[in-house]
C-alpha cells in the first residue's frame, strides 16, 4: 500500500487557487522532492498531506488514514502518530526549551516526560546541535533552530517525513548532514520522505522529482 | 527626533494600538474615580471612639445622614484604604494595557533604532503614546466619580450614605487629577519603551520579603494597642504593604511555579509551565490582585461570622454596608486580576501565533491548547485566592482575639464563602478560556506558519 495517495486534490485560499486537481502517490521507502517557483503550491501540498490543512476537494490517504473525512482532532492525532514535520524557519514553540520542543511529539502522544526528554537529548546529539538543552528558541540561530526542528521531526519515528525547505538556514555541510540524517533514518525504518525545496542539492537527494507550476504537476522525473 | 515625528509615530493607527489606548484610559478613569471617592470620604464629619479601657465620659455626636463606617474616624481609614486598593487594581490593569503589544512595539523600536532613533527618542515616544490615554482617563474620572457618588450617596437610604454632597473641592481634585494621570501614564509608557537590563533578585530574597510583609501585617497592628484609630491605620499600612510586596513578588513566584510545573511528569503541566513562564509578569500581577481579593473576602467573612454570632442587627452601624462594600471591592479586584491575565493571554495569542500554529501542526488540537490555557490560569489564580482567604480570615480572627482577649471569633462562614469563591473563580477561568476560543483558533491557523 502506498504511503501517500492524493487523487484529484484542489485547494483554494479565498479566490486564489493554490492547487488544481493534483494526483500523486509516494511508496514506502521512497524519497520525493517537490520543486517549483514561489507560490506554485508546494507548501500547500505539504500541509494538505500532513493534515494541517483541511481537505477541500479530492481524496488524501496517508499511512492508511483517509484525511478527507477526518475532523480537526482526528487529524491532530494522525499527525502525532504518523507524521514528522520539518517546517520552514524551524517554527519552534518559543515558550519551551529546545529539549522540550524536540520532546513535544512524544509528550503530546502521552509518553512520560522523563522518557520523552531522554529521547530528545539523544536526537539533539544525533543532529549535532551543541547547545544547552534548556536553551530557549529565542537564543538559537536560524540554523540551530532548523537542526532542532529536524530532531523534533524524527523523535517519534514517523511513517512519513515531510520537510519544507529543511536546509534553508544551514551552511552546506550542516545542511547535507541534516538531510542525510532525515532521509536515512526515515527510509531505514520503512518510512517515506517528501521534501519541498528550491535547492537543487536537496532535490538531488530524492528518488523522484515532482515539479509544480501554478498549482498543477508540470512533470515528474525519476532521479536515481 | 522632532515633536511632529514623535506625534506621527505615537498616533494609534492600528487596531491593537487603539485598543491599548482605550484600555489605559479605562483603567486610569476607574482608578481616578476611586481616588476622588477616597478624597471625598475625608470630607464626611467623623468622630473618634475613646481609647480601649478608658473610663472617662465621652459624648459622641455624629452626623445621622452617614453610615457608621464613615463617621467613625478609625473605620473610615479602613474604608479609604480598601477603596484605594481597588483603585490600585485598576492601575494594575492599566499597567498591563501599557505593556500589551510589547513584541510589536519592540520590533518597531528596533526598526527605529537602526534608522537612527536614540534611546531617549524611544522613551519619549513611549511616554507620548500613553500620556494622551492617561489624560483622557483623568478626564473620564470625573464622570466615573459622579456615578460612584450617586451610587454611594443619594442612592443610599438617608441614614447610611457614604459620601458627602458635591462640593468645589471635588472639582479642584478632578482638575489636579487630569495632569497627574497623564504624567503617571507617561512615566509608565516611557518605562515600557526602555530596554531594562536589571539583574533579577533571587527567589530567596522575594521569599524573605514576603515573610517580612506577612509578619508586619500581624505585628504592626499590635503596636497600636489601646488606640483604635492608630491600630486601624497601622493595619491599613500593613495590608497595603503586604499587597505591594505581593504584587512585586508575583512575577518571581509565577516563574518559580512555572519551573516546578515544567519539572513534573504530566505533559499538561510541562507544556502549561512553558506558557506560564512566558506570562510570568501579568500572571504575577493577577496573582497579587487575587491575593488582595482573597484577603478582603476573608476579613469580611469573619466579620460577618462575628455579627451573626452576636445576633447584631446587620443594618445597624453600617455593618451590612461595610460587608457589601467589601464583597463588591473583592469582586471588582478579582475581576481586574482576571482581566489582567486575560489581556496578557490575548496579547500572547497575537504575538505567539507562529509557535501555537507550529504546536498544532505537530499534533496539538484545539482542545489540548484550551486545556493548557485552563491549567495556566488555574496555576496563577487558585493558590493566591485561597492564601488570601486563609490569611485574611484566620489572620483577622486571630488579631481580633489578641486585641480583645474576652472576645472570640467565628471563622465558620469561611467554610461556605471559601468554596463558593473558589467555584466562582473556576467558573471565571472556564469563561476566559471560552472567550479566548476564537482567538486561539485564529492563532493555530496554518497560515501563521508562513511567517519567518
Amino acid at each position: 500500500m502506498s504511503t501517500v495517495q492524493l487523487s484529484g486534490v484542489s485547494h483554494a485560499y479565498g479566490r486564489t487557487q493554490a492547487l488544481s486537481d493534483v494526483s500523486l502517490t509516494v511508496e514506502p521507502g521512497e524519497v520525493v522532492a517537490v520543486t517549483g517557483p514561489s507560490g506554485c503550491g508546494k507548501s500547500t501540498l505539504l500541509m494538505l498531506t500532513a493534515g494541517v490543512l483541511r481537505t477541500q476537494s479530492g481524496r488524501i490517504v496517508v499511512a492508511g488514514t483517509d484525511l478527507a473525512g477526518a475532523d480537526d482532532a482526528a487529524r491532530a492525532r494522525f499527525r502525532r502518530r504518523a507524521i514528522g514535520l520539518v517546517l520552514q524557519f524551524g517554527q519552534l514553540v518559543p515558550d519551551l526549551s529546545v529539549r522540550d520542543n524536540v520532546a513535544l511529539p512524544l509528550l503530546l502522544e502521552g509518553h512520560r516526560s522523563a522518557d520523552a526528554r531522554a529521547a530528545a537529548d539523544g536526537w539533539l546529539d544525533r543532529v549535532g546541535l551543541d547547545v544547552e538543552p534548556d536553551t530557549l528558541p529565542a537564543d538559537l540561530s536560524g540554523g540551530q533552530a532548523q537542526l532542532a526542528a529536524g530532531a523534533r521531526a524524527l523523535v517519534a519515528g514517523p511513517q512519513l517525513l515531510l520537510a519544507d525547505e529543511p536546509t534553508a538556514s544551514l551552511d552546506t555541510n550542516s545542511g547535507r548532514a541534516l538531510l542525510d540524517l532525515l532521509v536515512k533514518t526515515t527510509v531505514q525504518a520503512g518510512g517515506s520522505v517528501v521534501l519541498v525545496s528550491h535547492d537543487n542539492a536537496v532535490a538531488a537527494r530524492a528518488d523522484r522529482e515532482i515539479r509544480l507550476r501554478r498549482g498543477t504537476i508540470a512533470h515528474q522525473v525519476a532521479l536515481s | 527626533m522632532k515633536p511632529a515625528t514623535l506625534w506621527l509615530l505615537a498616533v494609534p493607527n492600528v487596531r491593537a494600538s487603539r485598543t491599548r489606548a482605550a484600555l489605559v484610559a479605562m483603567g486610569t478613569a476607574a482608578a481616578g474615580g476611586l481616588v476622588l471617592v477616597t478624597l471625598a470620604l475625608f470630607r464626611v464629619p467623623a468622630f473618634a471612639l475613646p481609647p480601649r479601657g478608658s473610663t472617662a465620659n465621652y459624648s459622641i455626636s455624629y452626623d445621622p445622614r452617614y453610615a457608621g463606617i464613615v463617621t467613625s474616624a478609625e473605620t473610615r481609614i479602613g474604608v479609604a484604604t480598601a477603596v484605594l486598593l481597588v483603585a490600585g487594581t485598576a492601575l494594575v490593569l492599566a499597567w498591563q494595557a501599557v505593556s500589551s503589544g510589547s513584541a510589536r512595539r519592540h520590533r518597531r523600536d528596533q526598526a527605529l533604532t537602526t534608522t537612527g532613533a536614540t534611546p531617549g527618542d524611544l522613551r519619549r515616544l513611549g511616554a507620548i503614546e500613553t500620556a494622551v490615554a492617561g489624560a483622557v482617563g483623568g478626564l473620564l474620572a470625573g464622570p466615573v466619580y459622579l456615578l460612584l457618588w450617586f451610587v454611594l450617596g443619594p442612592a443610599q437610604p438617608a441614614t447610611s450614605r457614604l459620601l458627602p454632597a458635591l462640593a468645589p473641592a471635588d472639582l479642584i481634585a478632578w482638575a489636579c487629577l487630569v495632569p497627574a494621570s497623564a504624567a503617571l501614564a507617561a512615566a509608565a509608557g516611557a518605562r515600557s519603551g526602555t530596554q531594562l537590563h536589571r539583574r533579577p533578585l533571587s527567589g530567596w530574597w522575594w521569599l524573605a520579603l514576603a515573610i517580612v510583609a506577612l509578619a508586619g501585617m500581624f505585628t504592626l497592628p499590635q503596636l497600636g494597642q489601646g488606640d483604635r484609630q492608630l491600630q486601624v491605620t497601622l493595619m491599613s499600612v500593613a495590608v497595603t504593604l503586604l499587597l505591594l510586596v505581593a504584587l512585586a513578588c508575583g512575577a518571581p513566584w509565577a516563574r518559580g511555579k512555572a519551573s516546578r510545573m515544567s519539572r513534573r511528569g504530566r505533559t499538561t503541566d510541562l507544556l502549561a509551565g512553558g506558557g506560564l513562564r512566558a506570562l510570568a509578569g501579568p500572571a504575577g500581577r493577577a496573582a497579587g490582585v487575587l491575593l488582595g481579593a482573597g484577603l478582603t473576602t476573608g476579613v469580611a467573612t469573619v466579620i460577618l461570622g462575628n455579627i451573626l454570632r452576636q445576633a447584631t442587627d446587620l443594618g445597624s452601624g453600617g455593618h451590612l454596608t461595610g460587608i457589601v462594600l467589601a464583597a463588591v471591592a473583592a469582586g471588582l479586584a478579582a475581576l481586574a486580576g482576571l482581566a489582567t491575565i486575560t489581556l496578557a493571554a490575548v496579547d500572547d495569542l497575537l504575538t505567539n501565533r507562529r509557535g501555537l500554529a507550529a504546536m498544532a501542526a505537530i499534533g496539538a488540537d484545539l482542545a489540548l491548547l484550551q486545556a493548557l490555557q485552563r491549567r495556566r490560569l488555574r496555576a496563577a489564580t487558585i493558590a493566591p485566592l485561597v492564601s488570601g482567604l486563609l490569611i485574611g480570615g484566620l489572620g483577622y480572627g486571630a488579631l481580633s482575639v489578641a486585641g480583645e482577649p474576652a472576645a472570640s471569633t467565628d471563622a465558620w462562614p469561611l467554610l461556605i464563602v471559601g468554596p463558593a469563591a473558589l467555584a466562582l473563580l473556576l467558573l471565571a477561568n472556564a469563561g476566559i478560556v471560552r472567550l479566548l476560543r476564537s482567538r486561539t483558533r485564529e492563532a493555530i491557523d496554518p497560515a501563521n506558519l508562513r511567517v519567518a
